[in-house]
C-alpha cells in the first residue's frame, strides 16, 4: 500500500531543551498506529511537527509523496490534509456542534456552504452525535459528546491521516467509551491513524501496531504484546520498566496474556 | 392678592412654556455636541483599537510597544490631552484650529489607549488550544484570529467597551475648554443668565445620564443577544434554569 504519510529524522529543540531527536514514522493508507510513551518524550510535538503546527527544525514529513516540510510549500496545506485532534478538544466555544463542523470545509477550503453542510453533517452522523445535539453549544455537551465534535470536526476536512493526541484521557469511562468506540470505527472503515494514547482498552481495540517514543525518539515498533519482549533486547532498563507497566495495565484490563508468557 | 387656583396654574404653565423651555431646549441642542464626540471617538477608537490588539497577538514587540505607549496617554489628563491636540498636533499638521475636530480627535486617542487594554485581556481569555485548533485545520493567523479569537474577546469586552463609552459621554464635556457649546457649557451659561445655577446644572446632568442609561441598556441587550449558551454570559440565572 502507498505510504500516505512518512517522518525521517525530526528534530525540534525549544531553546536548549531537544525535545524530537530524530524521530521517524511511516504510515501506509489505512493504517493504524498507536504512539505509547512518557511524559515529556515529545509525543505531542511530534504529532504538531506531522501537522506543520510546529515547524521541525531538521528532518522531512511527506505527504502523499510529497515533501510538505521543504521551503516553498505551504505550510496551511499541510494542515488540511493531516487532521489533528487535541486532547481538550479545544472546540470553537462560540460556535455549535454543527458550525464546529461546518468551520474547516466552510471558512477554510471554502467550499459553497449548501456542499460544506453536508460534509459537516456527514461527519457529525460518522462520529455519532444525535441530531438533537447538533446546535448545542459546547458548554451544553458532555466531555464525549465534545470530543466526538472534535473529531467530527476533522473529518469534514476530509484528511488523509487523522492525529489523535491522547483523545480519551480526559474524559470520564462513559464518555472515553463513546470516543475510542468512534476511534476504532475509523480506524476499522480504513481511515488513516496516528493514536497517541495510554488508554489500554482503546489500545487493545485498535489493535494496532504500537510505536515507543522514548526522548524525542521511536525506539521500538511491533505489536502491543510483542513490545515487553522486544523492549528487554533494547538493553535500557528504564524502556524495559515502562513497557512492563504498559503491559501490566493491558493485563489487569484482561486484554492481553502474552506478557505472562513472556515471562516479563 | 391670592388670585384664583386657575390664574396659578396659568401662570405655570406661562413660566414653562415661555421661560424653561426655552432653556431647556438650549441646552438640548448642546447635547449633540456630546453625543458627536463620544460616539465619533468610541467607533474611531473601537477601529483603531481593533487593528491594534490584532498587532499586539501577531507580534510581541507590536505588544510591548501598543502595551507602552497606551500606559503613557492613559496617565495624561484628559485636559492637557485636549489642549496638545488643539495647539500643538493640530498645527504641527498644519491642520485647521477646528474645536470640535480636535475634541474628537483627542478623545479617539484617550479611548484608544483604554479600549486596546481592554480588547488585548478580552483575547487573553480565550483559549490558546483553540487558536491552536484553528491553525491546525489550515486557517491563516489572520483568519484564525478574525473567526476565533476576536468574536470570542469581543464578547468578553462589551461591558467594559460599554463602560468607556459611556464615560466618554461624560468625559466630552471637557470640550468647553476649547469653546465646544455642549449640554454643560450651555447649562453654565443659562445659570449666569437666570441667576439660578444648581437647577440648570441638574438639568444638563439629567440629560447625559439619561443618555448614558440609553447606552448602558443597549450594551446589555447586545449581551444578551450575544451570549454563548451554557455559558455565564447568559446570565447568572441560566444556571438554575
Amino acid at each position: 500500500m502507498e505510504v500516505v504519510l512518512e517522518a525521517v529524522n525530526l528534530v525540534k529543540r525549544f531553546g536548549d531543551l531537544k525535545v524530537l531527536d530524530g524521530a521517524s514514522i511511516s504510515l501506509r493508507r489505512g493504517e493504524v498506529k498507536l504512539l505509547v510513551g512518557p511524559n515529556g518524550s515529545g509525543k505531542t510535538t511530534f504529532l504538531k511537527c506531522l501537522n506543520l503546527l510546529l515547524r521541525p527544525d531538521a528532518g522531512s514529513v511527506y505527504l502523499e509523496g510529497v515533501e510538505i516540510t521543504a521551503p516553498g510549500v505551504d505550510a496551511r496545506f499541510a494542515r488540511q490534509r493531516v487532521a489533528l485532534v487535541f486532547q481538550e478538544g479545544y472546540l470553537f466555544s462560540h460556535m455549535t456542534a454543527f458550525e464546529n463542523a461546518l468551520f474547516g470545509p466552510f471558512k477554510v477550503k471554502k467550499l459553497p456552504r449548501s456542499e460544506a453542510k453536508g460534509l459537516a453533517a456527514e461527519a457529525l452522523e460518522t462520529v455519532g452525535l444525535d441530531r438533537r445535539f447538533w446546535n448545542l453549544y459546547p458548554a451544553q455537551l458532555s466531555g464525549g459528546q465534545r470530543q466526538r465534535v472534535a473529531i467530527a470536526r476533522a473529518l469534514a476536512m476530509e484528511p488523509a491521516v487523522i492525529l489523535y493526541d491522547e483523545p480519551t484521557s480526559n474524559l470520564d469511562p462513559v464518555g472515553a467509551e463513546e470516543v475510542a468506540a468512534v476511534i476504532v470505527g475509523l480506524a476499522r472503515s480504513g481511515v488513516t491513524s496516528l493514536v497517541v494514547s495510554h488508554d489500554v482498552s482503546l489500545a487493545a481495540d485498535l489493535g494496532a501496531e504500537a510505536c515507543l517514543m522514548w526522548k524525542g525518539r521511536i525506539v521500538l515498533s511491533g505489536r502491543l504484546e510483542e513490545l515487553p519482549g522486544l523492549a528487554e533486547t533494547v538493553g535500557d532498563g528504564e524502556i524495559a520498566l515502562f513497557v512492563r507497566a504498559l503491559a501490566r495495565r493491558l493485563e489487569k484490563a484482561g486484554r492481553v496474556v502474552a506478557c505472562r508468557q513472556l515471562n516479563c | 392678592m391670592g388670585g384664583s387656583p386657575q390664574k396659578v396654574g396659568l401662570g405655570l404653565r406661562r413660566l414653562v412654556v415661555q421661560e424653561l423651555l426655552p432653556y431647556i431646549a438650549l441646552i438640548l441642542a448642546g447635547l449633540q455636541y456630546n453625543l458627536i464626540i463620544a460616539l465619533s471617538a468610541f467607533v474611531a477608537g473601537l477601529a483603531v483599537s481593533f487593528a491594534l490588539s490584532a498587532l499586539s497577538l501577531s507580534s510581541p514587540q507590536a505588544a510591548g510597544l501598543v502595551a507602552m505607549v497606551s500606559r503613557a496617554v492613559r496617565g495624561v489628563p484628559p485636559l492637557v490631552l485636549l489642549a496638545a491636540t488643539y495647539w500643538l498636533l493640530f498645527p504641527a499638521l498644519r491642520l485647521p484650529p477646528d474645536a470640535l475636530l480636535a475634541c474628537i480627535v483627542a478623545f479617539t486617542i484617550r479611548t484608544t489607549a483604554f479600549q486596546v487594554q481592554i480588547l488585548n485581556a478580552a483575547a487573553s481569555s480565550v483559549e490558546k488550544g483553540q487558536l491552536e485548533a484553528a491553525l491546525s485545520l489550515g486557517l491563516s493567523e489572520r483568519e484564525a484570529v478574525l473567526h476565533v479569537v476576536l468574536p470570542q474577546s469581543l464578547r468578553a469586552a462589551l461591558p467594559a467597551l460599554f463602560n468607556e463609552l459611556s464615560s466618554l459621554l461624560k468625559e466630552s464635556t471637557l470640550g468647553i475648554a476649547l469653546g465646544i457649546l455642549d449640554a454643560l457649557a450651555r447649562a453654565r451659561y443659562v445659570s449666569i443668565a437666570t441667576g439660578y445655577s444648581l437647577i440648570w446644572m441638574l438639568v444638563a446632568g439629567l440629560l447625559v445620564y439619561a443618555v448614558s442609561l440609553v447606552v448602558l441598556r443597549f450594551s446589555r441587550i447586545l449581551q444578551g443577544k450575544l451570549a454563548v449558551p451554557g455559558t455565564l454570559g447568559a446570565g447568572v440565572a441560566e444556571l438554575w434554569r
